[in-house]
């Protein structure tokens, strides 16, 4: 397969304060190999791809609905001026490997906004394959094909945000090619439990403790390069929305949950 | 008291025995003698099991087996692995044909892994990079099975702890 050259994607940094401006520099070329684009700074009067600005920086950005990252704020690690759980929050002084899963995310985000809008698919280079719609022309690779099939189709045909639905659940036809999994540390997690099982976006979030908006985001990647298996919300009935008869048989399976929660505490996995 | 167990198989010199040692809450009980099988590369390998455990508290314990790697202890494999929570399978890449031997206990644990949650280590990856994860992963599909492959240093506490969280993972999953 041809190497094909990452596209170049634009940071704004003027928000931040020196200190954080500095980091970021020394980040940037370790990103690399890490991320799908080529990040660098923006110039002067460029919003980029992604703005990074203060927590304490007025909410309204003249101009940012037209950034398709969206805005990242940074706010002092220890304080919560905004809730901890906000995928769009990063804590300073800036740590590498949480800039690095950010700027994944930030693509994730871009690559949906190239699916929805002309606009964003201008700024993004690689747009136009990801602005194909669901269901196009390529053939879906059977669970056996070998993994440099769908790491090929993964390279040509990135995630489709917009074909994953939130209602229906999901499981892997088989176990996801490396360069799939080595974009976040909590993916190798994710895998494992849509090996098992049928799982919504929610019930993935709820039973791996990993944050919704990054089960989304890799739910999508998986879905977009044909990985999972799809199952409508009717055929599937959440562990949680048990009729009460079900409610004594279900008690054995809460004992087994909390065992190996057990087990992850002991183990100190969180 | 109540007893679990996970099962950690897998070739000879995969580091069955270190795995269970980065986890268990004692040194590993081991039954290793001197080794007599000229293909093996080390002194001494494990003809019974090897045992650690994990202390839960309030009367519950995770036992951890390592059963013996080679092919003429298979008998015991599937003895061990019934009804545990989870199975480990390490693979020593460096050997002359790591595929064969995932196959090999894959065979031996066959009527198990419907059931069982497993997870596929593979060890030495990088000194020896070939076969890769994916191939391993292929391998795995043709045979109609979806079990993580992860890379593994033994040595690592943090890479067993990986290998053993994927494998709790799925046995959630698998509750119902």
């Amino acid at each position: 397969m041809n190497e094909v050259s990452p596209v170049l994607a634009r940071l704004n940094v003027d928000g931040l304060s020196n200190v954080d401006v500095a980091r970021v520099q020394a980040f940037l070329p370790y990103c690399m190999g890490r991320t799908r684009c080529r990040w660098q700074l923006a110039s002067a009067g460029d919003l980029g791809h992604a703005l990074f600005v203060d927590v304490d920086e007025p909410a309204t950005i003249n101009g940012a609905h037209r950034v398709p990252g969206g805005i990242v704020r940074i706010q002092r690690r220890g304080t919560l001026r905004v809730p901890s759980g906000d995928p769009m929050v990063l804590s300073s002084p800036l740590q590498l490997e949480e800039f690095i899963q950010m700027l994944q995310r930030l693509e994730a985000r871009i690559a949906r906004a190239a699916v929805m809008t002309p606009a964003a698919a201008r700024l993004m280079p690689t747009a136009a394959t990801w602005s194909r719609p669901s269901g196009s022309d390529r053939t879906p690779l059977p669970a056996k094909a070998p993994a440099a099939a769908w790491q090929a189709q993964a390279a040509q045909q990135p995630e489709q945000g917009a074909s994953l639905s939130l209602t229906a659940a999901y499981r892997l036809k088989r176990w996801p090619p490396a360069g799939i999994l080595s974009t976040h540390r909590y993916n190798a997690r994710l895998a494992s439990f849509l090996s098992a099982r049928h799982l919504t976006p929610r019930q993935l979030s709820t039973f791996s403790n990993v944050d919704s908006s990054w089960c989304v985001e890799f739910l999508s990647a998986l879905q977009g390069v044909g990985l999972l298996d799809k199952q409508e919300a009717a055929a599937h009935v959440p562990r949680a929305a048990r009729l009460p008869a079900e409610h004594a048989a279900a008690a054995p399976a809460h004992r087994s949950a909390n065992l190996l929660g057990r087990i992850r505490r002991r183990l100190g996995i969180e | 008291m109540a007893d679990h167990k996970i099962v950690f198989a897998g070739s000879p010199g995969a580091g069955k025995t270190t795995a269970i040692g980065a986890i268990s809450d004692r040194p590993p009980i081991v039954t290793d003698v001197r080794n007599s099988d000229s293909s093996l590369k080390k002194d001494f390998t494990t003809v019974g099991m090897d045992y650690g455990e994990l202390d839960l508290g309030d009367g519950e314990r995770v036992r951890l087996f390592g059963t013996p790697g080679q092919a003429r202890f298979d008998f015991l494999w599937s003895i061990l692995a019934t009804n545990a929570l989870g199975l480990v399978i390490l693979i020593d890449n460096s050997r002359a044909d790591p595929l064969q031997d995932l196959g090999l206990y894959l065979d031996g644990f066959k009527h198990l892994l419907p059931e069982v949650a497993c997870t596929v280590g593979i060890g030495r990856t990088e000194s020896h990079p070939s076969p890769s994860l994916d191939e391993f992963g292929d391998f795995l599909a043709e045979r109609g099975l979806i079990c993580p492959v992860l890379p593994v240093d033994v040595r690592r506490r943090d890479d067993v702890l990986l290998i053993i969280d994927t494998v709790l993972a799925q046995a959630e999953a698998r509750i119902d």
